[in-house]
């Protein structure tokens, strides 16, 4: 087939409707055609543009016209003319009296008139609603790499370092490493050693490592979510609670009354989140309420008081009966300040821990109408649902179980588009509604799906860090099967099993193989593994920091299931940098593999070499940026303001560190550059948060008051393979442990400020680096 | 397709029952009316054929053997109208004069087109000089979101037609969409 019947296919191919065979042929002519290729990417380009296109909506009174102008115009119906010759044939009186029976119709109404408008009396039209532009576009990071060219030079390392022992290396590593490797002691680089000491008195950091920008970032991110739930989020979920409040109100008068306590499971659902959030204004009948009171008054009491000093209070809740860990509703001590914030938490938190479970058909029912209460009305209640779940997606990651669209979905499947509450007693429809609805979407690892699988509302505000590591390292991790949704929460399984720990595998194979080329992403990567690291292989044995965290990733576990990882906190921007630089730039390398030593270049800049790494921080921020005025969040809040500079910041980073791989010296300007990145960038950041800054270098949370981390040891090293320009090298990266140059110190903000005012930069061109360069 | 319940309503409305001929108008009348909004690009046409498609549907539903396939024999007639519409008032020319106005517009100043809801506008304009067949193809498919299948039931043609059809219809879009296209993918870059 040539590439005009091929063009036919990709039509075909976007849509999903094509044999087996015609795929297979399509997919082989993709890979050698560029023009195809693009011509694919444009149409699916299309498509969703179409798909945007916002669908004009008639007002009621347009409708009304329409209704009266049919009604006016409405016809004798003529019959088909077999059926008139069929009546004439029978008998010419009864032709008489079917004519005059179909030109004069009786059921022209009471009075003659005849109201089209009757039909649509309880009806909620599914079709009204339509997705908007912000559920069509999912985070998508489009990114340009940054070109690397490494200038190396040769190095050997010492075979007498003191604790390479410990390393318990094999002896291609040893050789490998001495070939590759450098330290730095004391008595080789004196003077190396001694600004190290002085800045560690100093309590000045001597790098600016990978997961310092990470923590920098993780730190700002956090202030920015909180931000955002005050500014944005806070009067959306008092909107949306509003809408279904009173919607459900008007629905339950409508409910047969073999339905009523589904109705009123529902509006109990949604009283307590109205209480939780103060008020929103709903009108709550008071035979409802009474009705509703005993319940909601229990489910209360048991969320304001009910939580326990153990780790879980499991109790079972008076609405659901399902039981719910009541501890998860106390407010973190940092965020519980203000008042509105905490409302918003504890309502968020109550909406994501409600599952209407599709295994019971009367919580189904509930879930019904929770669906007819936020479609009515215009889809009003949608359309704030929507917004919600798009900003807490974008920021927490993406709820496991089905949510309002799922159920959409096979609401329309099932019932068609206008449903009303009657449909609640049709038993055999709603025994096919549960059976799809639990089909939906496969659970998940860390969720309880399988036994609580239903509708849930919001979902959860927590793990952050994952979506850094997706957009870092699987951007396009995949779409779950038929289905358009994007993988959001890639795990450390992932990288378990892509590096073959049977137990992992074992797990993915259970749950995460379902993804889209999900098998072919873990083989690509284990090869390119195996080829690349053949010589060095760090990651088998041995005392080097990336592997002792990446096994402690990998083989601790969580409970019995899920690698320690998947429920970090203190350590995650570690583990993260880790396991992050190893596959974050193998990915990349598609060609013969060039191992060099490390660059002689990083104890010039006092950075990291690694430009690619703070280049990708930088689209994730720019994207976060570009994202701000759809979320409805100003850019001009201080936050904002913040992360900008944040980024500008980062962006001087990879500049230099792409002139410290090429081996150019670091000038003034860049050396002011990087000591206002290590000291807090310039702007309001270094004038108000000093501590917070300190946050930044103390990656251990818990010991935050007491210690006060610089830099890295010199005699530990972290390596990992980068992208270059024919294929990988190897760099070396920061070494963290915990025991590392605690001052025992705190720093005041006076102290800290008299820091900055350096008056001269001579230090960065002290004669440790002639020493090293030779 | 979305049948299921209307078949007991569909039963009583061809036997005259006028009140289930209006719980029909009611339940498919906004699916009607979006078909034939980008059909027919024109608001007062779209009210007027809205109107007449229902008018036919009641006059024939005596003669509607299989009352399960009601919606797609509703569209049926709804684009049957459209296309005739079209073709009668030659609005499909005028179309395509304004549509080429717009691509030259489009060629002499892109830099014009940076947002992508103008994209959308445009497309929304562009749809409307796509021929009849195709148009209401790519209608079905990409604005309603209709399956080959079910296309191809409504249009009577094989599901393989659909595909050649869309096929057309897209590339025809793509080809006077393309500087807009590539506009807004740059735009978007360089807002990441």
């Amino acid at each position: 087939m040539n590439c005009e019947q091929h063009g036919v296919l990709i039509s075909g191919f976007i849509d999903g409707e094509l044999s087996a065979e015609q795929k297979s042929s399509l997919t082989t002519h993709l890979q050698t055609c560029a023009i195809c290729r693009t011509e694919l990417a444009e149409i699916q380009n299309i498509k969703i543009l179409a798909s945007n296109i916002k669908k004009v909506t008639p007002s009621p009174a347009e409708w009304k016209e329409f209704h009266n102008n049919l009604n006016k115009n409405f016809p004798a119906r003529r019959f088909p003319r077999k059926i008139l010759v069929k009546a004439v044939s029978v008998a010419l009186v009864a032709l008489c009296s079917v004519i005059l029976f179909l030109y004069y119709p009786e059921s022209k109404g009471k009075n003659g008139e005849f109201s089209l408008e009757d039909g649509q009396k309880e009806m909620v039209d599914l079709s009204a609603w339509k997705p908007r532009e912000a559920t069509a576009t999912p985070w998508q990071v489009t990114h340009n790499a940054v070109q690397i060219t490494p200038a190396v030079l040769p190095y050997l390392l010492n075979e007498k370092i003191k604790g390479l022992a410990k390393a318990n290396l094999s002896r291609e590593q040893m050789e490998f490493l001495l070939k590759h490797g450098f330290v730095v002691t004391e008595k080789r680089f004196p003077s190396f050693v001694s600004l190290y000491r002085q800045n560690q008195n100093d309590k000045i950091p001597s790098y600016i490592t990978l997961d310092m920008t990470i923590s920098g970032f993780s730190h700002i991110f956090a202030r920015l979510r909180v931000d955002m739930e005050r500014e944005v989020l806070l009067s959306k979920l008092i909107e949306f609670t509003k809408i279904i409040g009173q919607e459900l109100i008007i629905l339950h008068g409508k409910v047969p009354n073999s339905s009523k306590q589904v109705s009123l499971r529902a509006l109990a659902f949604v009283k307590v989140a109205d209480h939780l959030l103060g008020s929103c204004h709903i009108s709550w009948p008071e035979e409802i309420e009474t009705l509703i009171a005993d319940k909601v008054e229990k489910e209360l009491k048991l969320i304001y008081t009910g939580r326990t000093s153990h780790m879980i209070a499991i109790q079972k809740s008076p609405i659901f009966g399902t039981n719910i860990d009541y501890n998860l509703f106390k407010i973190p001590w940092n965020e519980s300040k203000d008042e509105k914030l905490k409302r918003y938490y504890q309502t968020l938190e109550w909406y994501n821990r409600c599952v209407f479970r599709s295994s019971h058909h009367s919580e189904t029912q509930s879930a019904l109408l929770m669906l007819m209460a936020v479609i009515k009305k215009n889809g009003e209640g949608m359309d704030v649902w929507q917004d919600m779940n798009h900003q807490l997606t974008m920021m927490y990651g993406k709820p496991d179980d089905p949510h309002f669209l799922d159920y959409l979905k096979v609401a329309r499947d099932i019932y068609g588009d206008i449903i009303n509450p009657k449909i609640l007693t049709e038993k055999k429809l709603l025994d096919e509604f549960c059976r799809k609805i639990s089909k939906v979407r496969p659970p998940r690892l860390r969720s309880e799906v399988r036994l609580h699988a239903g509708l849930r509302i919001f979902g959860e505000r927590s793990y952050e860090r994952d979506l850094y590591l997706q957009q870092l390292v699987y951007p396009n991790v995949g779409k779950w099967k038929n289905s358009e949704d994007l993988r959001i929460r890639p795990s450390v399984i992932d990288l378990a099993v892509i590096l073959g720990n049977s137990k992992t595998k074992k797990i993915a194979q259970d749950r995460y193989f379902e993804f889209d080329h999900y098998r072919e992403k873990v083989f690509r990567f284990q090869n390119t593994l195996n080829k690349n690291l053949r010589m060095g292989n760090p990651w088998r044995k041995g005392g080097l920091t990336a592997q002792a965290w990446l096994y402690e990733a990998v083989m601790r576990t969580e409970g019995k299931k899920y690698p320690i990882f998947a429920q970090s906190s203190a350590w995650d921007a570690r583990k993260l940098t880790g396991i992050l630089c190893c596959i974050l730039n193998l990915a990349e390398i598609n060609s013969k593999p060039v191992f060099i030593g490390k660059s002689n270049a990083e104890f010039q800049g006092f950075v990291d070499p690694y430009p690619e790494f703070f280049n990708r921080l930088v689209t994730i921020i720019k994207e976060l940026e570009s994202r701000f005025p759809a979320l409805g969040y100003p850019n001009t809040q201080p936050t904002a303001r913040e992360i900008v500079l944040y980024r500008k910041a980062l962006q001087n980073l990879v500049e230099i560190s792409q002139k410290s791989l090429r081996g150019e010296s670091i000038n003034e300007q860049d050396g002011k550059i990087l000591a206002d990145f290590a000291l807090g960038w310039q702007g309001d950041y270094q004038e108000t948060n000093i501590n917070e800054i300190n946050i930044i270098f103390h990656r251990n949370n818990y010991q935050f008051d007491s210690y006060f981390y610089v830099g890295v040891e010199p005699v530990r090293e972290l390596w990992v393979a980068c992208p270059g320009e024919n294929g990988a090298f190897l760099a070396r990266g920061g070494v963290y442990l915990l025991y590392e140059f605690p001052t025992g110190r705190k720093i005041l903000p006076e102290k800290w400020r008299e820091k900055q005012m350096w008056k001269s930069l001579k230090r960065y061109r002290l004669p440790w680096i002639n020493e090293y360069t030779r | 397709m979305k049948n299921t319940c209307d078949t007991k309503e569909v039963s009583l409305a061809a036997t005259g029952d006028h009140n289930a001929f209006a719980v029909l108008v009611a339940k498919h009348k906004t699916r009607i009316y979006h078909i034939l909004y980008y059909m027919l690009n024109h608001e007062e046409d779209t009210w007027d054929i809205l109107q007449e498609t229902f008018l036919r549907a009641y006059q024939a539903l005596p003669g509607l053997k299989k009352h399960e396939l009601f919606t797609t024999w509703l569209i049926k007639i709804a684009m049957n109208l459209a296309i005739n519409h079209l073709k009668k008032k030659e609005r499909f020319q005028k179309c395509c004069a304004r549509m080429a106005e717009n691509v030259q517009n489009t060629i002499e100043s892109p830099e014009q087109i940076v947002e992508r809801k103008e994209i959308v506008q445009k497309l929304h304009d562009l749809i409307a000089g796509l021929p009849p067949k195709q148009k209401s193809v790519f209608v079905l498919c990409d604005i309603e979101g209709y399956t080959y299948k079910e296309i191809a039931e409504i249009l009577k043609c094989r599901p393989g037609t659909v595909m050649s059809r869309l096929h057309y219809a897209r590339r025809f879009l793509r080809e006077r969409l393309n500087p807009d296209i590539s506009q807004a993918k740059t735009s978007k870059r360089n807002l990441l």
